[in-house]
Order: C-alpha cells, then structure tokens, then sequence
C-alpha cells in the first residue's frame, strides 16, 4: 500500500510552505497598518470591477428595465409628484438659504470664518462586502472622481459613512453602523456631545452617556463635526432606547442611523467645503 | 483544440466563483452571508482532481489575490487558503478521482472547515469580530454545492476537452 505522505509531490510541500509564509507576511505588513499594499490592492482592485459590475447587475439593470416599461401615464404623474417636490424643496431651500445667510453675517460680527456649502458627488452602490460581521460597500466613483480616504459619505436622509479606500474607479466606505466605526455627534435637543459607535449585528450604541446625561428615547442625533471629518449638522440617527442602572457609570444608550443604509443605492460623496479655485487645483483636504 | 487547450473553462469557472462570491440578494436578512459557500475552493478542487497539470497552489495563490480585494479582506488570506485546498486536491487526485462524488463531499467538508477556520481566526486577529456561525455556514454549504459545481464543470470539461483531464473525465466520453 502506497503511503499516505509518501511520493509523487516533491515540489509541492516547499511551495505551500513558502506560499505560507508570504501570505503570513502579507496579513503582518497589513495589521502593521503601514499602507505598503495599497498600490497592489489599488491594480488588483481596478482588475475585478467588472466582476463587481456583474455581481450587482440585476439590481443595476432593474431600474432601467422598470424606466424602460413605465407607461406614459405612469411617467407622467411621476413626473408631476417630482415636479411638485422640486416646488417645495425650492421653497424651503430659499428659506433656508435666507437663514443661511444671516448666520454668515452673524458669525462676521464674531469674526468667524463664514461656513462653505459642500461640494457632493453622486456614486451608486456596485457592491456589498460579502461578510455579516462588517458593513461596508463599494461606491463607483474612485480617485479619479476626487474622492480620497476620509471624505464622509451621506444620503438623502443622513449619515451613511466614510472612504476608507479608494481605487481610481471605486471606492470602498466603511458604514456608521460597521462595528469598528464611531462618529462624534451631538443631541440636537440637549446640545449634548457623545460618539455614536457601530454596532454590527448588536445594537449601535452612544459610547460616554453617563447616567447623568440628559439623553432621553427619541432624540435626534446629528455630527459635531468635532474631528472635522465629518461634515457639521448632518443627521445621524436616532435614539431608540436608554438603559440606565444605578450601579453602572455609563448608560446603554442605543441608536439607529438615519440614512437608509440598506435600502440606499445612490449615495453622496461629501468631497469638502467647495471654494473659488476650479476642483483641479484644490488640494485633497481642502482646509484654508 | 480550443484556444489555451481549454483553460479558459477553468478561468471562466473561477471567475463565476468571484461573481458568485459577492452577488447578493437585495434586502436579504444578516444570515444570508453566513450561508454563501466558498464557490472558489470548490471550483479549484475541482480543477485539482479533476485537471492536476492545470492548477497549482501557486495559480490558486494568485487567483486568491483577487478574491482578497473582491471582499475587502486583507492580502494573501484567501490566496493560502485556495492553495491549501488545490494541494490536498492534486496531492490525493489518484485517490480522490476514484472516490464516489459522496466521498468527495466528505472530503470537501473537511478541507472548507480548516479553510473556514483559518479565514476566522486571521481575521480575528486582525480585528474583524469572531462569528462562529462564520465558520460554519460556509463549511456546510460549500460541502453541499460541491456535488453540483463537480457535475456541472465535468460536463463542461468534455465539451470543450480540457487538456490534461485525469481520471474517468479523462477517458473518452
């Protein structure tokens, strides 16, 4: 009988064994955190957009497929609900540019610097990191587009996440709710600062709400912009629950984002505070 | 003789595996991910029982690069867990190609389960949190599509007669 390590595979064994041993010294130079790998990635990354592309085309082609079998009638009312919003949107954006305005004026008597509009750049999803414990996707805009590491990203409703990595036509945006992200916020009702962790599969929880502090079910969390990554007053999330037991210092205070993070497919890239000099010659911080 | 003696089935098999990695169902529940197989490790046990001169741990190794950057996971983890499964398949391939498909679903199990185990224990070390169900929904699943993805490459191979296909794929058809 043949014997179970015996012939046939002299070449093999050094090879996994040194195949080992370089994979091992990928996953170090990667937990050292150095950055090193980030050209490689970067290649290999643009290589597999079309998979990407594939992978998520049911979901990119179902929006043209219903566009494309709409009726005339159906686009038609569609197009007056939208014109209707537009109306209102209008409305409210000229008010609140009016109040935007008088801020400004009110912050030059205190001889603050006026606050910039933010430039946005619209991505779609083409992908959802195939892994329950994380929550991260990839967006189709990518260093070519302006977008660089950092930048935080939004939607219609709030606070989506950041650019943890780009690529030149994707990147990859770590969400508020992944548990290895945290974002500082403040109560809209209290003025109270925390920051506001992910959760995961677990609840999202505000991690330094004392007992004591004045967080109540319900209250509206928005960014502090504290950290200055991520843009002010954008909403965050919501409180939905406030434990507090007497004998421990902190409360469990859990929150639920805002944005609509499993439903969104279009996003905001937030690509900073938009200034006079065309986009090309802006630095990738834009800070003055 | 199809263009690459019939290495583009092989390429194409693993690039249905990066698609199959990352497609999802849109709304689908949390779980879901835990149940996804590991459609690499078995398209490439495949190609090393069935195709031993065409795959190799050092192919797999470079293939799992791709896979890396398709999950955001770090580099090399994939790569050395594709090479583990294409060594045991081309090491064992005269056993394994006489084995039943019901065997190889045994083996498959087993060698997903160490695959599985080492994925969560790297990553774990790399600060991604620890999830049993991790372990073991993948190690089950890919066990169970294995005898599928075996039927269907099989089938394939004759058609465009892969070169260097071994045992009963390797006979006339």
């Amino acid at each position: 009988m043949e014997s179970l390590f015996g012939v046939r595979q002299g070449q093999i064994r050094p090879l996994l064994l040194a195949l080992t041993l370089a994979s091992c010294v990928l996953l170090g130079i990667e937990k050292a955190g150095v950055g090193w790998l980030q050209p490689a990635r970067s290649v290999l990354a643009t290589a597999v957009v079309p998979v990407q592309y594939v992978a998520e085309s049911p979901y990119l082609v179902i929006g043209h497929l219903v566009e494309f079998f709409s009726t005339r009638d159906r686009l038609m009312r569609r197009n007056a609900a939208l014109e209707r919003e537009l109306l209102l949107m209008k409305a409210q954006t000229a008010r609140t540019d009016a109040i935007s305005a008088e801020n400004d004026r009110l912050r030059e008597l205190f001889n603050s610097r006026a606050r910039l509009p933010d430039d946005v750049l619209i991505a779609e999803l083409i992908e959802v990191v195939p892994d329950a414990t994380r929550r991260e996707i990839v967006v189709d805009k990518g260093g070519a587009h302006g977008v660089a590491v950092g930048q935080a990203v939004i939607d219609s409703t709030g606070v989506f996440g950041q650019v943890v990595e780009t690529t030149p036509l994707t990147s990859r945006v770590l969400l508020v709710t992944d548990p290895s992200h945290a974002i500082p916020v403040q109560v809209i009702r209290s003025k109270v600062f925390a920051i506001a962790s992910g959760g995961g599969r677990g609840p999202n929880l505000l991690d330094d709400a004392s007992i004591t502090t004045d967080i109540v079910e319900g209250d509206e969390l928005v960014s502090s912009g504290l950290g200055r990554r991520f843009p002010r007053d954008y909403p965050v999330g919501v409180v939905t629950d406030v434990v507090t037991d007497p004998t421990l210092t902190y409360a469990q205070v859990m929150w639920e984002p805002s944005a609509a993070l499993t439903r969104s497919r279009h996003v905001l890239v937030v690509l900073g505070e938009s200034q006079e000099e065309p986009p090309e010659t802006r630095p990738a911080e834009a800070e003055g | 003789m199809s263009p690459l003696h019939g290495g583009w089935l092989i390429l194409v098999s693993l690039v249905a595996a990066m698609v199959l990695a990352v497609a999802r169902v849109e709304g689908g529940p949390d779980w879901l991910a835990w149940l996804r197989p590991d459609w690499a490790v078995a398209v490439l046990f495949f190609w090393g029982v069935a195709a031993p001169s065409r795959v190799g741990p050092m192919s797999a190794w470079v293939v799992g690069l791709f896979f890396d950057v398709l999950v955001a996971g770090p580099l090399g983890l994939t790569g050395i867990c594709l090479a583990f499964a294409t060594y045991i398949a081309k090491r064992f391939e005269e056993r394994l190609s006489l084995y039943t498909v019901w065997q190889q679903v045994a083996v498959v199990f087993g060698i997903a389960a160490v695959i599985q185990l080492i994925k969560r224990t790297a990553l774990f070390l790399l600060d991604i949190e620890w999830s049993t169900w991790a372990v073991l929904g993948p190690t089950l699943t890919t066990a169970l599509v294995y005898p599928l993805v075996a039927l269907l490459l099989s089938f394939a191979a004759q058609r465009v007669h892969v070169e260097g296909l071994t045992g009963q794929l390797g006979r006339a058809p």
